[in-house]
């Protein structure tokens, strides 16, 4: 009996702990997102329909007349796929910006380099400047006139500021350039706390460097490796600051979210925006669950 | 039973959250304290500008001068420096929307429609009004009952100018001077008053720019950073529409023409760079880096041209088209003072519209910073032209004319400059601009992988039904 | 014989010395190539914003470094844009959201790792899942609500979420508090402390290196935020220093004008370059004390 109110107090404790951040996930969360949903089925027009929501909602209601619009209205649906195919491509800097870190985590984890403090500390910069200040800096060494990437190229010409496709190679590369510091930082922690035992063990076998780091590090890594790519994939997929800041809109650059701020909000369709957003957020919720339920096929677990 | 208990209470909480969400969801409500006549009797009128740190010390300069001349009234500014978080603002207002704001006329129609402006033209004098140039404030007339923008009967007046723009062509005579001598070209500097032919124009480029200046002046001359699209189009008597924006014009011959005309820049005279390298230079930065002889400019430009440029230069109308009936035709456009239509102080806030707009010290300021040209007839003819009271000694452009005769239309047979308002101005939204340009850039009009013809008649279909859209957008 | 294989002994010595060499040279040569290219956009900005414009964008000739350091850039930017405003706004942001939001985050996460809770892994997973829904599909209500509550270009659509505590952050402490053993807290429990007690008297000071380590972070999250505040703040006198750095590359004048600009990315990170230099240690060490499992 004593035990069971002891056991309700916690309980009500618990509770009171966590309900900020509930009435903060209610409010900031579930309440927007509501409200994303209920536009993505009206026309709202903000500049027109400034009345309560609600109060107008039947006015407004076109049901799924918006998604419709995104996938096969003249004016919008080329440029929504257009959207989502160079947000995928995109994407490719999480892979490599991983693959990069990986590869200076392992050259770094090791006592004998000199200077391997200040390597890091050079490695891990970018993750702590502004994207503003990087995306103008980075803009300014694509220039083909007068950028420092041409001037080290030798003045090939790349037009990489207009072009399509070399718009989305600038931006991969400055976003591995830029994320590489960060999964350096996870895999080099991940790697301190590798027990040494394991490398011991294969010292006895005979393994080399290499060995070693494919046999036992690697493996152990994935953890993180999979952290990293669940959270690279779902920022890559809210990609804004490149298209805006870097690429200027350029078509070869427009991601789902310029997509979303500029089409929708913009031209002021919060329906189309909203309806974007949804599915945008159907999508990463779907590829979070799918990443999760593959994940025991891969990732190491002790 | 516990568990029951707490998932209530959680489900409950999640509800009431959502709901305290929803009943305040609507930006609708009314502001509690809202502007109005304060304790001691003074009326308050909340304004909301949008412009660069110098226009804010101008404007505070303007406001408090309207308040020692009117005490009664105390304004409240709100100063804007971002033009895209500025539109947000004023779109989610809602109710609140302030007492007057400025607001760019490419958004005219979609605020006039939704009734969101007051007809300011019960409390403003005809003989006010007369002062101003008509085309600076005859576009905010408009009937909401036929959707016709301009003034016609039965039309209400919705704002009053902020300035008027033009959009004009400017050169750098130093550079004009050194690569004519370099290629022995002694036609002199183009006429303020006579404005050159689209061919005219590519030619004296061609002249000026070629192998020989690209050697001896510098090796990344231009004639021009980039041509504008509006100026070439108005000045060959084509249109983007018809006059109500109902129907698509963009297939006629004179509007490919001078589509052609500025691809041929490029293409033909090498005179303009690319468009990649307009990607990494634009016109602006040309011409201000002395790399390009010509550019487009507006008054506002003054400014920044008198502190940066260590060069000469002055203005000229823009280019006209060979077509019939073409007249070099600028775009003139800007922003309007409105006032808003759920004003508790309406008399108060067309009095400090008003007072923006046509106020002589106001507008000589303006002028005098290089910001703007007047509004007012009488000072921007005599005053500002001749500068009559100094306040531009020594400062370009010389043909300052240029400006007005933009913007006072054709007055007679000898006028051969005007002005136009911008195409934006008269469609519910402005997107449908951006994807007209995303759509000649994607199809390679700039590099000559098609012609002007054939990208307008592909896409012609695509344009009507943008028009068609906003037409359904309006009432 | 055993000459032969002393030989052999030394040659394979030989041959383990040289590929250690060649391992080590080829090691160096990439780190050093990689650090350089780390660092030479940095010095390039840095030496761009000490150039005139016509030097840095001319289009004929680079070079490194200006001809003559052009020092009255910096003069320029600052009396130009209110530097000052921004890094006040911005440190207003931080000191109000941090302590709060951290405390608030800290107690949440001492909850659900410590504590009895029916239901605890459902809420642990449904705040979680607030981390996958896009900003942007929250962002038009959240400003319409903010608008209607009168706080547009006021700092509050910044600091109130903040308030109700970072989820990552939260998910971070959780995983920690779990590698802290329950025995302290009983024995608390039994000496008659309540469990608020138990949070700030035992598990915040145990929190130690993770709680700075997440300080710093979300401090430099905050830092360089862009996207809502330039959304939320359009008037000069609520500008954060990033929205005020976004405004400097398009604001009348210094639009075109490179080496303003870059002076302005400098003068912007600057105070946050400091603080990392300072405390590099909590950036880049604490990491690895914070927990991730290998």
């Amino acid at each position: 009996m004593k035990r069971s109110k002891l056991d309700r107090k916690e309980h009500i404790a618990a509770f009171l702990f966590i309900l900020i951040p509930l009435i903060g996930f209610a409010l900031f969360t579930v309440g927007s997102m509501f409200f994303s949903f209920m536009y993505s089925f009206t026309k709202l027009n903000p500049i027109k329909h400034y009345d309560p929501f609600f109060s107008i909602i039947g006015d407004i209601w076109v049901g799924f007349d918006k998604y419709k619009d995104l996938f096969t209205h003249e004016l919008h649906s080329e440029r929504f796929f257009r959207a989502i195919g160079n947000t995928l491509v995109l994407l490719l800097s999480v892979p490599l910006g991983m693959l990069a870190g990986l590869l200076v985590a392992a050259l770094l984890n090791n006592r004998k380099i000199v200077g391997s403090k200040i390597m890091r500390m050079l490695f891990y910069l970018p993750a702590v400047s502004s994207a503003v200040a990087m995306n103008l800096l980075w803009r300014f060494v694509f220039n083909h006139e007068y950028g420092l990437i041409n001037m080290l190229l030798h003045n090939t010409g790349l037009k990489w500021l207009d072009d399509y496709a070399l718009i989305k190679t600038a931006i991969i590369f400055k976003n591995v350039w830029g994320g590489l510091g960060g999964t350096m930082i996870m895999y080099l922690a991940g790697m301190l706390n590798i027990s040494r035992d394991y490398y011991e063990a294969a010292d006895i076998d005979g393994a080399n460097g290499l060995q070693k780091f494919f046999r036992i590090t690697f493996p152990m890594l994935t953890p993180i490796t999979f952290y990293l790519l669940i959270v690279g994939v779902i920022g890559g997929l809210q990609s804004y600051v490149d298209s805006d800041v870097f690429a200027q809109g350029n078509v070869g650059a427009q991601t789902i979210v310029y997509f979303i701020w500029k089409r929708g909000i913009g031209e002021w369709n919060y329906g189309l925006a909203s309806a974007a957003s949804v599915l945008l957020s159907v999508v990463i919720m779907a590829v979070t669950i799918v990443q999760f339920r593959f994940s025991n096929r891969w990732v190491f677990e002790e | 039973m516990k568990k029951t208990n707490l998932l209530t209470l959680v489900v409950a909480l999640l509800l009431t959250a959502v709901f305290a969400l929803a009943a305040c969801g609507g930006p609708g409500d009314d502001n509690p304290d809202e502007p109005g006549v304060n304790p001691g009797g003074k009326t308050i009128v909340q304004f909301a500008g949008r412009g660069s740190a110098d226009e804010e010390a101008n404007y505070t300069r303007f406001l408090s001068q309207f308040m020692e001349e009117n005490p009664d009234i105390i304004v409240n500014p709100n100063w804007y420096a971002d033009e895209s978080s500025y539109a947000q603002g004023l779109q989610n207002a809602g109710r609140n929307l302030p007492d007057v704001f400025m607001m760019d006329d490419r958004d005219f129609l979609a605020y006039v429609d939704a009734n969101r402006l007051l007809d300011i033209s019960s409390y403003v004098e005809q003989e006010t009004l007369n002062t101003m140039f008509p085309s600076s404030y005859e576009k905010y007339y408009y009937n909401s009952d036929n959707f016709k923008l301009g003034k016609s009967e039965d039309a209400g007046l919705y704002g009053l100018p902020k300035d008027q723009g033009p959009y004009v062509l400017v050169y750098n005579k130093e550079l004009f001077n050194r690569c004519a001598q370099v290629v022995g070209y002694t036609g002199g500097y183009p006429s303020a008053t006579d404005p050159m032919t689209f061919t005219e124009f590519s030619e004296l480029l061609a002249t000026l720019c070629n192998e020989t200046t690209r050697k001896t002046v510098r090796s990344d001359l231009y004639g021009i950073g980039a041509y504008e699209m509006q100026a070439a189009i108005y000045s060959n008597n084509a249109n983007y529409f018809d006059d109500t924006a109902t129907n698509s014009r963009i297939t006629e011959k004179n509007f490919t023409d001078a589509l052609q005309f500025i691809a041929d820049l490029n293409l033909k005279y090498n005179v303009m760079p690319a468009a990649a390298d307009q990607a990494s230079s634009n016109g602006y930065q040309r011409f201000t880096g002395g790399s390009a002889i010509f550019c487009f400019a507006g008054p506002w430009d003054c400014t920044a041209f008198w502190r940066d440029l260590t060069f000469e230069w002055d203005i000229i109308p823009v280019c006209v088209g060979e077509a019939e009936g073409a007249v070099s035709t600028a775009w003139v456009g800007s922003m309007a003072y409105s006032v808003s239509a759920n004003s508790k102080v309406k008399a108060a806030a067309v009095k400090l519209a008003t007072y923006l707009a046509t106020n002589e010290d106001s507008q000589r300021t303006q002028y005098q910073i290089g910001q703007a040209i007047p509004n007012l007839i009488e000072m921007a003819t005599n005053e500002y032209i001749n500068d009559t009271k100094g306040l531009l000694s020594g400062k370009n452009p010389a043909s300052r004319s240029v400006f007005i005769d933009t913007v006072d239309g054709i007055r007679d047979a000898s006028d051969k400059v005007t002005g136009k308002q911008r195409a934006q101005y008269y469609t519910y939204s402005s997107v449908w601009y951006a994807d007209f340009e995303e759509y000649l850039n994607t199809q390679g009009l700039w590099s000559g992988a098609k012609t002007a013809a054939e990208i307008c008649n592909a896409y012609n279909s695509t344009f009507q039904l943008a028009l068609d859209e906003m037409k359904a957008s309006l009432g | 014989m055993e000459n032969t294989t002393i030989q052999s002994n030394n040659r394979s010595e030989t041959v383990k010395k040289v590929t250690h060499i060649a391992t080590y040279t080829i090691i160096y040569i990439l780190l050093i190539g990689g650090s350089l290219m780390m660092f030479f956009p940095y010095l390039w900005m840095v030496m761009t914003s000490l150039k005139t414009n016509p030097e840095a964008a001319n289009t004929l000739q680079l070079t490194l470094f200006p001809k003559v350091f052009q020092w009255k850039n910096y003069v320029e930017v600052w009396q130009k844009v209110d530097i000052l405003i921004g890094l006040k706004n911005t440190v207003l942001i931080e000191i109000s959201v941090i302590p709060v939001g951290t405390f608030v985050t800290a107690m949440a996460a001492f909850s659900f790792a410590k504590l009895k809770l029916i239901g605890k892994n459902f809420f642990l997973l449904l705040l979680m899942s607030g981390m996958m829904v896009p900003y942007a599909a929250l962002l038009l209500p959240q400003y319409r609500v903010f608008s209607s509550l009168n706080m547009i270009d006021t700092l509050w659509p910044l600091i109130l979420p903040g308030f109700f505590g970072n989820i990552s952050m939260m998910f971070f402490f959780v995983q920690y508090m779990r590698g802290i053993p329950s025995s302290l807290f009983e024995a608390a429990k039994i000496d008659g402390a309540g469990y608020f007690a138990q949070y700030v008297r035992i598990m915040l000071p145990l929190l130690g290196p993770a709680l700075a380590a997440q300080i710093v972070f979300w401090f430099v999250g905050i830092w360089n935020d862009y996207f809502a505040p330039s959304v939320y703040l359009s008037v000069n006198e609520e500008m954060t220093l990033q929205v005020i750095l976004g405004k400097l590359n398009s604001s009348i004048g210094t639009g075109n004008n490179l080496p303003l600009v870059m002076a302005g990315a400098v003068l912007s990170s600057l105070p946050l370059y400091i603080i990392y230099i300072c405390f590099q240690r909590f950036f880049i060490e604490s990491m690895a004390i914070t927990g991730i499992k290998g």
